[in-house]
């Protein structure tokens, strides 16, 4: 089937319409090899990537309406990192590509713009493309849970999955719910230019779980509050202001049958009671309690409706895109973010075993107001915690991870030194 | 190497531990590259000009104002330093559409062109052969460009669009100001509706297909 031109999903029509040259939505995945990378390969593996999904070699356009994915017929230009981390894509350079490829020594990462993919649509784009970087280099490796051109891209790939699931949302409960209130800013002085600071802790998969299990409660669980308690001792003196809150991203695809690489999650939302008390102990049983509120069937077919009721409302439906554009940059001005900090856990990877892949990497993107966030997946008996932040201090990051050495035993630290490098 | 401090293994090539800062020695690989420090400097072609543009209208300027004061010939010198410095960095330089810089030039002339008539006045010879001459030009250009690139002639439909629209300029201006020959003003707005129709009908299908997409269809 020939594709040449995609509908953006719901999700992806609000990070296009706040989409400016200096504020992209964007977060990388990547790989780190055993051996250095191959550039000669890597773009081999990239073109052969995108016949395997050719939603990815598209470029943004803006229709009357909506915003939509146009086949990009100019060629994909790969580079080496430069340290800056998820630098703007610069679309006059990268031939409109809504996606950059960079390497560095024996890791490649790939740059997404969150318009065009969420987490499980980036990692399938990776996969893809680490499988062909060893086809290219001559390297069995196993197709195990990898979209190749053994199998030819299906229309349900790039289905709009919340308009295929949607159902009418009760509005007024359901504001408020969607709406939630203040949250607590974590603030600190900001690094000067653009690239963020970087630490990614490393730790024993099997270590963490069943660090987690012995307090009875998930990895995700176990890590936001963690998290929120680091918050809480390094930021928080005495009763917040406004609540602690986390938001942590839920795949839709795990309730509702869908292949899409596009966008499909919503956010649970984890606000932490101000009486509560921010030790790490008391908030493990009210974060659980919490998220699995957030999981209840009501509450996720609730946020999905609401996702998708820019396309199901005749009046948002049909008015023109640069309307909605500007209705959306002055509610995003005037609005402050509703969160402390993301937590985006992409869970296990699983593509067999295999000896040329050492680790895989995840890095969100943050801001001024949400200056740290955090990524983890694990791969093999490693579980990387990614921690990305606009400020300089890392003291939410020290006192996570002396408090996770001291439940999970080893954990190893890198760090990209942003502080260290004229960003200051 | 291990922190003492926070108790963690630093698997990366430091001096200091990424979470508290304390000095260690370690002797692991470097994960990262260091981003190199880049200064953002005014082109040079622009800081140059900038200066003598200033310079060039200062002087300008002063003698218009004390030997020439009821003749502001000092108004199309400006013109004409920002029509060059547009036409160069704009139009030349800039990593821009072809069919973008031709509806560029054609509307910044006009803007020109009506900056004159206002500072100097009088003179219609620009409404009745310049202008007309400027849109038939672009408009030529247009047509060359769209049939170059035939197949993707539904991008630019609207450039076209918007080209035929600024065509009727002359022809406005040619009864606005009671233009003695309206010839020329009438080809010109008659040639840009026409290429527009052209492209209309010999396009037609990649223009319903680009047509569909952007309406969603």
């Amino acid at each position: 089937m020939k594709y040449s031109w995609y509908r953006l999903d719901n999700s992806a029509i609000m990070y296009q319409m706040v989409l400016t040259p200096r504020a992209q939505s964007l977060f990388r995945m990547g790989v780190k090899l055993k051996s250095p990378v191959v550039p000669s390969a890597l773009k081999c593996a990239v073109d052969k990537a995108f016949l395997r999904h050719p939603f990815f070699k598209s470029e943004l356009k803006r229709g009357f309406f909506r915003p939509y994915l146009d086949e990009n017929k100019l060629p994909f230009i790969i580079e080496e990192d430069d340290g800056v981390l998820l630098k703007l894509l610069d679309f006059s350079s990268n031939n409109r590509y809504l996606l950059r490829v960079s390497y560095f020594g024996n890791r490649f990462f790939i740059d997404y713009f969150h318009g065009l993919c969420d987490g499980t649509g980036a990692l399938e784009f990776l996969k893809t493309v680490a499988f062909y970087y060893f086809d290219a280099l001559g390297i069995p490796f196993p197709d195990k849970n990898i979209l190749t051109l053994s199998s030819s891209p299906s229309e349900e790939e790039t289905e709009d999955a919340f308009t295929k699931y949607y159902r009418k949302p009760e509005l007024g409960k359901g504001i408020n719910s969607m709406a939630g209130g203040q949250a607590f800013h974590v603030r600190g002085k900001n690094f000067s230019s653009t690239g963020y600071g970087l630490i990614q802790a490393n730790v024993s998969t099997s270590a963490l779980l069943d660090a987690a299990h012995r307090l009875n409660c998930s990895v995700t669980v176990f890590l936001t509050a963690l998290i929120l308690a680091s918050v809480a001792e390094a930021h928080v003196k005495g009763v917040p202001k406004h609540n602690l809150t986390a938001f942590v991203p839920i795949n839709l695809r795990k309730r509702f049958p869908s292949k899409t690489l596009g966008n499909f999650t919503v956010f649970a939302k984890i606000i932490i009671p101000k009486d509560c008390p921010l030790d790490f102990e008391s908030l493990v049983p009210v974060v659980k309690k919490l998220l699995e509120e957030q999981l209840g069937e009501r509450e996720v077919i609730l946020k999905l409706g609401f996702t998708s009721l820019m396309s199901k409302m005749p009046l948002f439906k049909f008015m023109p895109l640069f309307i909605k554009g500007f209705i959306s940059r002055i509610g995003r001005t005037l609005s402050t973010p509703k969160q402390t900090f993301i937590l985006s856990n992409m869970g296990k990877i699983d593509i067999g075993e295999n000896e040329v892949i050492d680790e895989f990497l995840f890095n969100l993107n943050c801001n001024k107001k949400t200056p740290d966030n955090v990524g983890v997946l694990s791969y093999g008996d490693k579980t990387l915690i990614s921690f990305t932040r606009k400020i300089v201090s890392t003291e939410i990051e020290r006192i996570f991870c002396k408090k996770l050495a001291s439940l999970c035993g080893e954990v190893k630290v890198i760090s990209n030194f942003r502080e260290e490098c004229n960003a200051l | 190497m291990r922190c003492k401090n926070c108790n963690v293994e630093i698997a990366c090539k430091s001096s200091v531990c990424p979470l508290c800062h304390k000095p260690l020695v370690s002797d692991g690989e470097v994960p990262f590259p260091t981003p190199a420090t880049k200064k953002i400097l005014m082109g040079k072609f622009s800081l140059a000009y900038l200066v003598i543009a200033v310079i060039a209208n200062i002087v300008c300027i002063t003698l218009n104002f004390v030997l020439t004061p009821k003749i502001l010939w000092c108004v199309p010198v400006l013109v004409s330093f920002i029509y060059v410095y547009y036409f160069v960095s704009v139009t030349v330089l800039a990593k821009r559409g072809f069919h973008k810089r031709i509806l560029g030039q054609a509307l910044i002339l006009t803007a020109i062109f009506a900056a004159i008539k206002l500072a100097i006045g009088g003179n219609h010879w620009i409404f009745i052969s310049w202008l007309p001459a400027v849109y038939l030009v672009s408009d030529l250009l247009m047509l060359i460009f769209i049939f170059k690139k035939k197949n993707e002639a539904s991008k630019y439909i609207a450039t076209l669009l918007l080209l035929c629209i600024f065509g009727a300029i002359p022809c406005i201006s040619a009864y606005v100001f009671d233009l003695s020959v309206k010839l020329p003003s009438i080809i010109a707005t008659s040639v840009s509706a026409a290429i527009f129709i052209i492209c209309l009908i010999v396009c037609r299908k990649t223009i319903i297909h680009e047509l569909k997409k952007v309406f969603n269809l």
